[in-house]
C-alpha cells in the first residue's frame, strides 16, 4: 500500500468516524465473544464503564461569551461618558474593541436526587483587559439535610440589588447603569456569604436572603482595613398559575466603608454667596484611623409578561445613602486614598423596557437612568469649591438586540447623556457632545445547560 | 477518491440530519416512544426518543441539543425568558392527555377520598388512615421528585397550590411509586393511569366535596367526568417546523390518537 492510499484509508476513517460520533454512536473493534451471554456482559460492562465517566464528565460545565464591538462617540473624549465601556482617550471619537471575553466552568457535585451539594465557579476573562483577570471563583457548600442553607467563599457577586448581579451576557444592554458602576466598580469582590433559599418543597421557596461579609476593594486588589463590609439581599419571585406572568424584587443593604486617607475631616456647608463647599471640620490624628462609612439602600423589582405581541419585561431599582469617595471621584475607592475621604449622600434609579416584538428575534429596548452623587447639592449650587463628581446625570438608552440564535446576538444602542447645568466651568449646561452609540456581536456557547 | 469521499460524507450526514431528536418528560416518554416507533416504521422520518424529565427536555430545545421537547407541564416563564434570549420562537402542541390515579395498596379498605382529603394527606395535615374512613394505620405518603413536571401538576391542581408535608417521600420515577406502593400496607401515591397494574388500587375521587365519586378509567376520562386529566405537551423551534411537522402530524393522526388510547393515556377530543 502506497503512501496516497495510506492517507486516503485515514481520510475516510476520520470522516466516517466523525458523522458515526456526531449521531450519538460509539463503534469499536473488539474481539467477538463466544456466546450471546458474554456478548451482552462485554456490552454491560462497557456501558457502565461509559455511564461513569459521563457521570464524572456532567460534572464538569464550561460556557463563555465574547462581545465584540465597535462604538461611536459624539466627539473625541466624549467628556462626561465614561460608563459606555471606558472612557475614550482624548483623540479618539471612534474604536473597535472586545469589551467582554469570558470563559466560566462550573462543577457541580449532586447528591442520588439530583440536589447540588459542592458547586465550584471560575470564571475569567481572557483578553478585553489586556490580560487574564480571575472574575470569580468561589466555591459553595448547600446543607445536605434540608437543602434550605448555603455557603459561598472566594471571589463572587456582591449581594446587592438586580443589576449588578445581573449577568453582562444577558442583558440587554451594553453597560450597567452609572450608578451601578460608581457603586460597585468591578461588581466581584472577595469575601463569604450565607445563603438561605427555602427548598421547593417548602412555601417559603419563593424567597432568597444572601448576606456576607466582603472586603470591599474588589477582586484585583488587597484589604487595606480591617473594616468589612457586610452587604444582605432579601428577594422573593413568583409566576401566576398559567406562567404568564412572572414578578420578582428585592430589598438589599450595605454597610461598609473605607478608611480616611488624611487626618481632615470634611463637612458640607452653604457659603455666605449660597454656594456650597466642603469645609474642614477639624483634622485630628485619630481621623487616621476612622472610617468613612458607605451606607446604601437598595429596592428592586421586575416584572415578564407573556401577551401576544411578545414578552414584555419591566425591571427597575432605586438605590440610596451615603457614599465615601474623593473630591474627584464619587466611585468607591478600591485602593487606599492618600487625599482627602468626602462623604456624599446620594440616590439614584433606573428603569428598562424591553419587548420583545411577537416572540422573534426582534427585541427593542429603552432604558433610563439618573444617578445624583451629591444630593445637598444641586445645579448652580455647584460651583469650582465642588467638581464634576458631585454633578447629576441621566441617561436614556434606545437600543435594537437580534438573538439570531442560542450563539449569536446583534446589538444597536445608543446612549443619550445628560448632565444637570451648575455653576462649574465647562458643566454650566448639558454637555452635548457625549453620546455614544454601540455596534455589538456577541458570541455564546453553552449559556443553557 | 475525491468522489468517494464527498459521497460517504453526503450519505452519513443525511442519515444524521433526517433523524428528529425528541427529549424530556419520563411521563410522556412510552407514549413517544411508541409513536415514534410507529412513525419510523412509516418512512416518513426518523425520530430518536430520550427521558430526562420536562426541565431538561425544554433546556436541550432552548441549547439546541434537540429538536423536540416533551413535556408533562407548560413551559414556564423563566424558561420562556431564556426562549427569548436565544431567539427562538417556539410551537407549543397537545398530543395526548394524562390522567392521574390516586394509588393505595390493594389490602387498604379506604376506597374513595374527596380532593380535600387527598390534600390534607399530602400536606401532612391526615397522617393516619383511620381519619378517613380507614382502619388505624399511619399514612405512608409517596410523591414524584420536585424537578417531575407531576409533582408541580398534582401541587397546583389537586393541593391547591399547598405545599407537601416534609415527611413525604419523594421517589425518581414513576415505576418506583407503583413499586413502593403495592409493597407498603399504608401507602398512597399518584400515577399516570398508563402505570397502573394489579400491585396496587386505585382510588375513586371527589371534586365536589364528596357528593359524587368517580374512578379513573378510560372513559371517565374520555367523558371527562374523571376531574385529575392534564395535557402532555410537545415544544419545538417554529425555524424547524418543516422537519419536525410529519412527525406531529402522526401523533395527532387517528393512528397516532389510536396509540395514545392503546397504552393507557387519553385520547385528544
Amino acid at each position: 500500500m502506497n503512501k496516497k492510499n495510506t492517507k486516503t484509508i485515514v481520510k475516510i476513517t476520520a470522516i466516517l468516524l466523525l458523522n458515526v460520533l456526531s449521531v450519538g454512536s460509539f463503534a469499536q473493534i473488539i474481539e467477538m465473544p463466544e456466546t450471546l451471554e458474554d456478548k451482552i456482559d462485554t456490552l454491560y460492562n462497557r456501558t457502565e464503564a461509559l455511564m461513569s465517566d459521563m457521570d464524572y464528565i456532567k460534572k464538569l460545565k464550561f460556557s463563555g461569551y465574547v462581545q465584540a464591538q465597535y462604538q461611536l462617540a459624539d466627539t473625541a473624549g466624549a467628556k462626561g461618558n465614561s460608563y459606555a465601556g471606558g472612557a475614550f482617550d482624548a483623540n479618539v471619537n471612534n474604536r473597535f474593541s472586545i469589551r467582554r471575553s469570558r470563559i466560566k466552568m462550573t462543577y457541580d457535585n449532586n447528591d442520588e436526587f439530583g440536589n447540588t451539594i459542592t458547586q465550584i465557579v471560575m470564571q475569567m476573562d481572557l483578553f478585553s483587559s489586556g490580560t487574564a483577570v480571575i472574575r470569580d471563583f468561589y466555591g459553595k457548600f448547600t446543607d445536605p439535610w434540608t437543602h434550605w442553607f448555603g455557603i459561598k467563599a472566594g471571589a463572587m457577586d456582591k449581594p446587592f440589588g438586580y443589576e449588578v448581579t445581573y449577568s453582562s451576557g444577558t442583558r440587554e444592554t451594553p453597560e450597567r447603569g452609572r450608578m451601578s458602576q460608581l457603586l460597585f466598580p468591578g461588581e466581584k469582590d472577595f469575601g463569604a456569604q450565607f445563603v438561605i433559599q427555602p427548598v421547593k418543597q417548602s412555601r417559603f421557596n419563593f424567597f432568597k436572603l444572601e448576606t456576607g461579609l466582603y472586603n470591599g476593594t474588589g477582586v484585583l486588589n488587597n484589604d487595606f482595613d480591617k473594616k468589612k463590609d457586610w452587604i444582605s439581599r432579601l428577594s422573593f419571585f413568583k409566576s401566576n398559575f398559567n406562567e404568564t406572568v412572572k414578578y420578582s424584587g428585592g430589598l438589599s443593604y450595605y454597610n461598609g466603608g473605607h478608611k480616611y486617607g488624611t487626618k481632615n475631616n470634611y463637612e458640607l456647608s452653604t457659603l455666605a454667596n449660597g454656594a456650597k463647599s466642603w469645609m474642614l471640620k477639624d483634622s485630628n490624628t485619630t481621623n487616621l484611623t476612622k472610617i468613612g462609612k458607605a451606607i446604601y439602600y437598595g429596592v428592586d423589582a421586575q416584572v415578564s409578561i407573556d401577551w401576544k405581541g411578545g414578552l414584555s419585561t419591566f425591571r427597575a431599582e432605586g438605590i440610596m445613602g451615603q457614599q465615601p469617595g474623593t473630591a474627584k471621584s464619587s466611585a468607591t475607592p478600591r485602593t487606599l486614598v492618600a487625599e482627602d475621604l468626602y462623604l456624599r449622600n446620594f440616590k439614584g434609579a433606573y428603569l428598562y423596557f424591553v419587548q420583545n416584538i411577537l416572540h422573534t428575534h426582534h427585541n427593542i429596548i429603552v432604558k433610563y437612568d439618573i444617578y445624583d452623587p451629591n444630593t445637598d447639592v444641586k445645579g448652580t449650587e455647584i460651583v469650582s469649591n465642588l467638581t464634576s463628581s458631585d454633578i447629576k446625570y441621566s441617561t436614556l438608552g434606545i437600543g435594537y438586540l437580534f438573538n439570531y440564535d442560542q450563539n449569536w446576538k446583534f446589538l444597536i444602542y445608543k446612549d443619550f447623556v445628560k448632565n444637570e447645568s451648575t455653576g462649574l466651568s465647562g458643566y454650566t449646561t448639558d454637555v452635548k457632545k457625549d453620546n455614544v452609540l454601540t455596534f455589538r456581536i456577541q458570541y455564546t456557547f453553552n449559556k443553557y445547560q | 477518491m475525491k468522489k468517494i469521499l464527498i459521497a460517504l460524507f453526503a450519505l452519513t450526514s443525511v442519515v444524521n440530519a433526517q433523524t428528529v431528536k425528541l427529549k424530556g418528560s419520563d411521563t410522556v416518554l412510552p407514549l413517544a416512544q411508541k409513536e415514534a416507533e410507529q412513525f419510523n416504521k412509516s418512512g416518513k422520518g426518523k425520530v430518536s426518543v430520550t427521558g430526562g424529565g420536562s426541565g431538561v427536555g425544554i433546556a436541550s430545545l432552548i441549547d439546541g441539543t434537540t429538536d423536540i421537547a416533551s413535556s408533562s407541564r407548560k413551559i414556564k416563564m423563566d424558561e420562556k425568558l431564556k426562549m427569548q434570549d436565544a431567539g427562538k420562537k417556539y410551537k407549543e402542541v397537545i398530543i395526548s392527555k394524562d390522567a392521574l390515579s390516586v394509588i393505595v395498596h390493594p389490602s387498604n379498605p379506604v376506597q374513595q377520598l374527596t380532593r380535600e382529603q387527598i390534600e390534607g394527606i399530602f400536606t401532612g395535615k391526615i397522617a393516619n388512615w383511620k381519619e378517613v374512613g380507614g382502619s388505624d394505620m399511619k399514612i405512608v405518603v409517596y410523591s414524584r421528585e420536585t424537578s417531575s413536571g407531576t409533582y408541580e401538576f398534582f401541587k397546583e391542581f389537586v393541593m391547591n397550590r399547598k405545599n407537601y408535608a416534609t415527611s413525604v417521600l419523594n421517589m425518581p420515577a414513576t415505576g418506583a411509586i407503583v413499586q413502593s406502593v403495592g409493597q407498603t400496607k399504608g401507602a398512597i401515591g399518584y400515577v399516570g393511569m398508563a402505570y397502573d397494574n394489579a400491585s396496587v388500587r386505585q382510588l375513586k375521587v371527589s371534586y365536589d366535596k364528596g357528593k359524587t365519586y368517580i374512578l379513573p378509567s378510560m372513559a371517565t376520562a374520555k367523558n371527562k367526568t374523571y376531574p385529575i386529566i392534564r395535557p402532555l405537551y410537545l415544544y419545538y423551534n417554529v425555524k424547524d417546523e418543516a422537519k419536525i411537522k410529519p412527525f406531529i402530524d402522526f401523533c395527532l393522526s387517528a393512528v397516532g390518537q389510536q396509540i395514545v388510547e392503546k397504552i393507557g393515556y387519553v385520547p385528544l377530543d
